[in-house]
């Protein structure tokens, strides 16, 4: 084996000196250290690979990930592994969907209404949902939407008020931040709800009685209270949905 | 305060997901979607890999999952299949261990992100698992001629990159000095 190549099987061998015993690096090893030059050029790169490791190893990793990590399984096991399959696949179509739509978007004016606003926010809930905060307390999670998203005055339906939440997140809908607060109910199942002010939509649902309809894989429940627009979005029978409002 | 969930997955995440979202951070040169890249693959273990039990057959199931993940996101899967097995450029210089000893760990991983990608995926492996070629090439599903290769042209970039990461820290304390000096001038 000549200098070139030792030089180059040697950049394989990995610091901590656990590869001094493969086969596959006895030649090269050897040429090392019969040859002065090679053998310190080697060391010197063994060190700096050490220093290396340790310096990339010391790279923090984001406060929350793993708690966001634990709550975004939860939800997906709560709506059942072969619905969650599905959804996959829903949320990759609703993605190449949106991505045409952002094409038409450039050339045409979208259509704004309460309708298109609960179908598009709706369908998110199908795919995977990342949140930005996690907490079993829905008061820690309204401030979060407060303070950081200006989404004020949530309230949080009288069937939900004992439920423990898993965390929350906001997209943005025709410009406007649109929080999402999901919650764990005693099955297991979890259940979503959605606010956004009611300045960014038209034509909101009215305040005195919730519309429920059944859209895509969800049944869901919208009302007017106060300043803002909800939408409770569970995979629930109608009834049982009613009773968390 | 996190949710409750089975015992076995949360040791799972707990164990992995700090050193695959260092990773993903490689790869994907982003938090936010080094973030998604991590929830990601274990979505996917959730469902289709926990029946893997043996710690270390989980390990480089993730790994191979998270990169899978990351070359489809990027479409980048056809460039990283034609690169040739090659030997690595003679650099004249030896390498410089004490600069690299007083950067921070950012500073060494922002070096890291600007490396080739083809070879960002083995040298990260490398330097964040401490993994063998053959385990790299396992993961990667490349040859391990490949992986040698990689591994050599992408550390000669990285040495290269982290002596320019040293040259604009001295200028940066060079720039400073005068200012300092003057003021001295001025007080002293």
């Amino acid at each position: 084996m000549d200098k070139y190549n030792a030089r180059f099987v040697l950049q394989s061998i990995r610091p901590d000196g656990s590869d001094a015993g493969d086969p596959e690096f006895a030649e090269a090893l050897d040429a090392a250290r019969i040859d002065p030059e090679l053998g310190s050029r080697f060391a010197a790169e063994q060190e700096l690979d050490r220093v290396i490791s340790s310096k990339l190893a010391s790279v923090p990793v984001p406060g929350g990930l793993c708690e966001s990590i634990l709550a975004g399984v939860e939800v997906s096991r709560s709506m059942g592994r072969r619905r969650f399959l599905q959804g996959l696949a829903l949320a990759a179509s609703v993605t190449l969907l949106a991505t045409i739509g952002a094409v038409w978007w450039s050339n045409a004016r979208r259509a704004v209404s309460f309708a298109s606003y609960r179908q598009e926010m709706v369908a998110r809930l199908d795919g995977r949902i990342q949140f930005s905060v996690t907490s079993r307390e829905a008061d820690e999670l309204r401030q979060w939407l407060a303070q950081s998203r200006g989404i004020a005055g949530v309230e949080i339906p009288a069937g939900l008020k004992q439920a423990p939440c898993i965390g929350c997140r906001t997209w943005v809908w025709n410009d406007r931040p649109a929080g999402l607060i999901c919650f764990l109910l005693e099955d297991g199942k979890a259940v979503h709800l959605l606010v956004i002010s009611r300045e960014a939509v038209p034509n909101p649902p009215h305040p005195a009685a919730p519309q429920v309809l059944h859209v895509g894989n969800w049944e869901t429940a919208s009302w007017t209270n106060g300043e803002n627009v909800y939408v409770l979005a569970g995979q629930l029978h109608r009834e049982a949905l009613e009773k968390l409002l | 305060m996190p949710v409750v969930v089975d015992t076995v997955f949360e040791q799972l995440v707990r164990t992995h997901y700090a050193p695959l979202y260092r990773f993903a951070l490689s790869l994907a040169r982003d938090e936010v979607a080094a973030g998604d890249l991590v929830q990601q693959t274990f979505y996917l273990w959730a469902t289709k890999g926990e029946q893997l039990r043996e710690p270390r057959a989980a390990r480089s199931w993730l790994l191979t999952t998270l990169h899978r993940e990351f070359l489809r996101d990027c479409r980048h899967a056809q460039r990283f299949a034609h690169v040739e097995v090659t030997a690595a450029d003679e650099s004249e210089e030896l390498p410089h261990v004490a600069p690299v000893e007083q950067m921070d760990g950012r500073a060494v991983l922002a070096a890291l992100m600007q490396v080739d990608e083809v070879f960002r995926a083995p040298l990260a492996l490398y330097y964040l698992e401490g993994m063998t070629y053959k385990d790299i090439a396992e993961t990667l599903e490349v040859p391990i001629g490949t992986v040698m290769s990689r591994l050599a042209r992408g550390k000669d970039q990285l040495r290269h990159l982290l002596c320019v990461e040293e040259d604009e820290r001295r200028q940066r304390v060079m720039a400073v000095r005068p200012r300092v000096a003057a003021r001295e001038r001025v007080h002293g």
